[in-house]
């Protein structure tokens, strides 16, 4: 109606001149955000920071070019591209802002993966968790336990956190309350693709504060090494953790392997969909399933829960029926939505 | 005061009469709504000083150019105030096309326009820089924002179901303000002279709104009888 040329001729082909003419209007060209005179009142992240601009899939960056801002609860300033920009231009300008953050060995987001209830994540994380767990075994009262768990990113690759359990249990014949085995643990990424594999190594060291004769803790100092991998494959998201038990003296407790498999499939990519899945867990001959979802309480997915619960499948009289869960908080990022 | 013959216009305006109503031939006879429709018009007027004032532009000067009209209040040599929201409460809207809203010589492309609640609004640019058309409901709340970056792509947008001033700004042209005006109720906006006309309305009684994004004017009661012209004039004063 106005345009003599097409309307697709009038831009360039190559992301960095199409970046140049449009995002670069709020971004700036060296991606920074930072303008002589800005026209946005909520000024966007700083792309050539990488610990801020690596964590997100491309997938929610992608969505966020072509739906706008507020679809992952950020300002409403970033406008949708989607109408004017095909996807293979957007995931091509997603790729190219991704290319402001110039530090080699950040993991990228897109194995940023929703967590497990038992599976260890293998992606480092900043989060707080409270992670109730509620244990019954057949002709035995209900035994209780609450972890609150802090988690670090220390530098590109790794990730500290330390865990403090609350347990509540009737093993001894009389309800005991108390302070359980503190853990403390680290992890490193060793691998990932930046697409679809990642693959971490960490260990945990749970000490013996709770008091072993009250049924809170075991009495030993244990240590717990582990590998955990994770994949997307297709629409798939599989995450799974090998991990060994060794106590620091015995007999006091034995020694154990664990695994975990998840399979989880996220109902859209927008940050606050639902993720259901179905975990296998394992404690040598005792076998375990967990169905579980895991919802985001906010748009920014900054807050979300999970929740689920492990029926034993094999061996079944030696474990006991869990329903666990988890509320996450990942605290540097926006709980509210920007206006 | 306040009644007039349609015609008498211009020297009630000279008299500075705050509020003009409106003149028919036997106003308590047509109260009833049979059959035939009549036209409703008139002029938006204001005694406020006419300042023709730009906005500096900042950024795109080689498409914008150095200024633009600051459109927040537009009144001819007369008096009349362009871009003001006429509304007949209780009458409905017949068929509307799209309303459509063009980003031109980096303004909107019209200032101001009216709507039905939930029309689709097709939003188009004719300037070869990005524009983004953001729209903002009454409460502040952020109704959608699509980026322009060629010359005339459109695209389509429903507006809110919630009638009330839409405020479009545009987040790479900070100077870029123009409203869709969501009325449940049949609107109309005025011309640059400050005149509106509203046709085909049924006979009967009306309270008559009016709207303007800086001024104020009190709502009027008119009523139309079949195959007449009715005439109403609207005085806005500085809205606080
Ligand atoms: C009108 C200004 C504007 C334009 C043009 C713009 N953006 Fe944005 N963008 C923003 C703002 C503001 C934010 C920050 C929103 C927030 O943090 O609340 C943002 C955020 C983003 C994010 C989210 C990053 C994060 O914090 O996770 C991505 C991705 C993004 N923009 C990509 C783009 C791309 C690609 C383009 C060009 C096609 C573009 N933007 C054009 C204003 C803009």
């Amino acid at each position: 109606m106005f345009s003599p040329l097409p309307a697709t001729a009038q831009l360039p082909d190559s992301p960095k001149e199409l970046y140049a003419a449009t995002c670069a209007k709020c971004h700036a060209d060296d991606g920074t955000g930072r303008l002589p005179t800005p026209t946005v009142k909520n000024l966007p992240r700083d792309f050539t920071n990488c610990a801020l601009a690596t964590a997100e899939p491309d997938a929610d960056w992608e969505l966020v070019t072509a739906r706008g801002g507020p679809v992952a609860g950020l300002s409403s300033e970033m406008p949708a591209f989607g109408d004017a920009f095909s996807a293979e231009q957007i995931s091509g300008l997603v790729r190219y802002a991704r290319g402001f953050c110039k530090e080699p060995g950040w993991p990228l987001g897109n194995l940023n993966l929703p967590r497990a209830l038992f599976t260890e994540k293998a992606y480092p994380e900043n989060e707080f968790l409270i992670i109730p767990v509620v244990s019954h075994t057949a002709g035995e009262p209900a035994s209780l336990r609450f972890r609150a768990v802090y988690e670090r990113r220390l530098g590109r690759r790794a990730h500290a956190e330390i865990g403090l359990p609350i347990a509540s249990t009737s093993q001894t014949g009389s309800r005991s309350t108390g302070v359980g085995d503190v853990a403390v643990a680290v992890k490193y990424v060793l691998h990932t693709n930046n697409v679809s594999r990642i693959l971490t190594a960490g260990t945990e060291v749970v000490f013996p504060t709770g008091s072993e004769s009250r049924g809170l803790g075991s009495g030993t100092t244990v240590f717990e090494p582990y590998l955990a991998a994770a994949a997307l494959v297709g629409e798939a998201i599989v995450q799974s953790q090998f991990k060994m038990e060794f106590p620091a003296r015995e007999p006091w407790a034995d020694r154990e392997v664990l695994y975990n498999i998840y399979v989880g499939h996220s109902l859209s990519p927008a940050p606050s969909t639902w993720t259901l899945a179905l975990e296998l867990n394992g404690v040598e001959k005792q076998l375990a399933l967990t169905p579980q979802f895991r919802k985001p309480l906010t748009r920014t997915g900054a807050l979300a829960i999970g929740a689920g619960v492990r029926v034993p499948i094999v061996n079944r009289s030696s474990q006991s029926t869990q329903v666990a869960g988890y509320l996450l908080w990942e605290y540097l990022d926006p709980v509210r939505s920007r206006p | 005061m306040g009644i007039s013959r349609s015609g008498s216009l211009s020297a009630l305006i000279a008299a500075g009469a705050a509020v003009l109503a409106v003149t028919v031939a036997s106003p308590e006879g047509i109260v009833q709504r049979a059959g035939g429709s009549g036209t409703i018009r008139g002029r938006v007027t204001s005694t406020a000083p006419v300042v023709a004032g730009s906005l500096k532009v900042t950024a795109d000067e080689k498409i914008c150019g150095p200024s633009v009209p600051d459109e927040a209040i537009v009144l001819d040599r007369e008096g009349g105030v362009a871009h003001a929201v006429i509304a007949v409460k209780g009458l409905a809207w017949g068929e509307m096309a799209p309303v459509r809203l063009t980003n031109k010589g980096c303004r909107f492309i019209p200032h101001v326009s009216v709507a039905p609640p939930g029309i689709t609004l097709e939003v188009t640019s004719e300037d070869a820089t990005l524009h983004t058309t953001h729209a903002y409901a009454p409460d502040g709340r952020s109704l959608f924002n699509v980026a322009l970056p060629l010359v005339g792509l459109t695209i389509r947008q429903r507006v809110a179901n919630a009638p009330g001033a839409i405020r479009i700004v545009c987040d790479t042209h900070p100077w870029m303000k123009g409203f869709v005006y969501v009325s449940t109720d049949r609107a109309t906006a005025s011309g640059s002279d400050g005149r509106f006309v509203l046709a085909d309305v049924p006979a009967g009684s009306y309270d008559l709104t009016v709207w303007h994004e800086r001024l104020k004017g009190p709502a009027q009661r008119v009523s139309v009888g079949t195959g007449q012209t009715v005439e109403v004039n609207f005085v806005m004063a500085a809205g606080t």
